[in-house]
């Protein structure tokens, strides 16, 4: 019954840093992101290409901005190179997928609640970069090293959000359900389908038993207290491209195109995210699915073993995360 | 940031564009002494870095604030893992170079461009034999990605009549050279022969031979 779990590990593996320094801190001062991750070879070379894409979008922004300036329809043209650069961000590696995979996951989301939570976390990763340069660059005239280190504090902000979150979700998906397990055995409990109750939660079930609701009615609703914190772990570290794309157009006199541009590449994360979230999701019940053929009881195992994983998962990454941003500082 | 820029960035993508010139120089007894080079970066570089720094009414830096770009530079470039970007070879010997001098920052306000000069001379002045000094100019993160494409980017300074110049830009980056850069160990002093070893053919070469 493990097997069913090989696909979802393989998946966030794939993901993963595979080292805690992974977060660059190049000779030239510039807030740097990504780097130094792992995975299978076919992965690599999808990321090689991906990163050789994203490149070349970048690229033409400034050419792009200038366009607009000279010619008030050209905006088309910085708006789909900002949602090219986007989507190919997104494809490439990076630990926001990693977390929403994990999250929507271990949490049981539906597709469309994770495609939601992925498009908001990018919406907002954009709102932050807008605001901070609007704040920073523009009103206060900050220098590029303060704009490194407020963007440094932002993202040790959203790691320790990640870990937070992690410890959280290792708690109520995999540590007290072991409990309720181990409490359940003492006293003989046969666990069996029948017992199975739909609509408890976790948290507020005391009996011992460890109920399996449907997926239907878990996530129907968005949970908005809950989703807002893996919301802001991801959309709290803006993207260095945004950034400099804004400072850029702030120093063409034309911020309006760098608003444009920073909202359009998140358009772009947001969507691509969505998708990988809603596939997430599909191999998730693909795994349960499998399970299932055993008996009701194994498919909630199966469930459970999932759920765990992914919370574990959430946690060890954020911790490695924050242990780079340790070793930085 | 030594281990930092070891274990990292490799598959990261070149989020800055250096538009590069360099100069072989010789002294006068036709021995190779220094590499001399700038560094014109990108202008999205050039906003980012210069934003809410105290520019002239014609948009110019004053010129401490660029004597301070420049010693930072030179500093964080200094890292062994970085070398200033800059290795050089002679019949497969890496060659040593002394401290940088000269090292210089300009702005153009009207392209929004810096170019940051130096010159790297050698610890001491090589004659060059027929298979040539091999200068190889690239970083090793991807962050940087170096042209040489102006006419005249590659120079020689009072060489020798017998010496020869030659070019040749890096190949494309695949990935399984992308996994061997990814497993370097994450030591400054062994790093630069690894370095070269992995790396051939994809720096941007500049050989100098003389007969």
């Amino acid at each position: 019954m493990r097997k069913p779990f090989v696909p979802v590990l393989a998946l966030l593996l794939g993901l993963m840093p595979l080292t805690a320094w992974s977060q660059t801190a190049h000779p030239f001062g510039v807030p740097e992101s990504g780097g130094g991750w792992g995975g299978p070879d076919w992965l690599s070379s999808v990321f090689a290409q991906v990163s050789a894409w994203q490149s070349h979008f970048y690229r033409q922004l400034t050419g792009a901005v200038r366009a607009w300036r000279a010619d008030g329809t050209a905006a088309w043209g910085l708006l789909s190179l900002s949602f090219a650069y986007g989507v190919f961000h997104a494809l490439g590696p990076g630990h926001g997928k990693a977390v929403i995979a994990s999250y929507v996951l271990a949490n049981r989301q539906t597709a469309r609640n994770g495609a939601l939570l992925a498009l908001l976390a990018a919406l907002l990763q954009a709102l932050v970069a807008i605001t901070l340069v609007a704040l920073m660059a523009w009103l206060l005239n900050a220098t590029a090293p303060q704009m490194n280190r407020a963007t440094r504090w932002l993202e040790t902000a959203s790691y320790g959000l990640i870990t937070l979150l992690g410890v959280w979700l290792v708690w109520t998906k995999a540590v007290r359900p072991w409990l309720a397990r181990g409490a359940m055995n003492h006293r003989g409990h046969v666990h069996e389908a029948g017992h199975m109750h739909a609509a408890h939660d976790h948290a507020e079930c005391g009996c011992g038993h460890v109920h399996v609701p449907s997926v239907e009615q878990v996530s129907g609703v968005l949970d908005w207290r809950k989703a807002g914190s893996a919301i802001f772990a991801m959309g709290l570290r803006p993207c260095s491209g945004a950034l400099i794309v804004l400072v850029f157009a702030l120093s063409q006199d034309f911020f309006t195109a760098g608003i444009a541009a920073a909202l359009a590449m998140g358009l772009g994360t947001g969507l691509t995210v969505a998708a990988l979230a809603v596939f997430a999701v599909l191999a998730g019940s693909a795994a349960t699915r499998l399970g299932a053929y055993a008996s009701a009881a194994w498919m909630a195992r199966v469930r459970r073993g999932i759920e765990a994983v992914a919370a574990v998962f959430i946690l060890v990454l954020g911790v490695l995360l924050l242990g780079g941003q340790a070793f930085l500082l | 940031m030594i281990m930092a820029c070891a274990a990292s960035g490799v598959q990261a993508h070149p989020h800055m564009w250096i538009d590069a010139r360099a100069r072989i120089a010789f002294d006068g007894q036709g021995r190779m002494t220094a590499i001399e080079q700038d560094w014109k970066f990108d202008e999205m570089f050039g906003a980012y870095t210069t934003q809410g720094l105290e520019k002239g009414a014609d948009g110019s830096l004053p010129e401490e604030t660029l004597l301070g770009m420049a010693k930072d530079w030179m500093q964080a470039l200094g890292e062994p893992i970085s070398h200033y970007f800059t290795q050089a070879a002679m019949g497969g010997k890496p060659m040593k170079f002394a401290a940088p001098r000269d090292a210089v920052v300009r702005w153009n306000a009207k392209d929004q461009r810096l170019t940051l000069s130096f010159t790297l001379p050698f610890a001491q002045p090589i004659v060059p034999d027929s298979t040539g000094v091999q200068f190889d100019i690239f970083d090793p993160t991807y962050f940087v990605s170096y042209a040489f494409d102006a006419p005249g980017a590659v120079s020689m300074l009072g060489a020798p009549k017998d010496c020869r110049q030659s070019y040749r830009r890096p190949r494309e980056l695949d990935w399984q050279t992308m996994q061997q850069l990814a497993a370097i160990p994450a030591d400054a002093e062994t790093l630069p022969d690894e370095l070269l070893a992995i790396t051939k053919g994809l720096t941007h070469r500049i050989e100098v031979s003389c007969a």
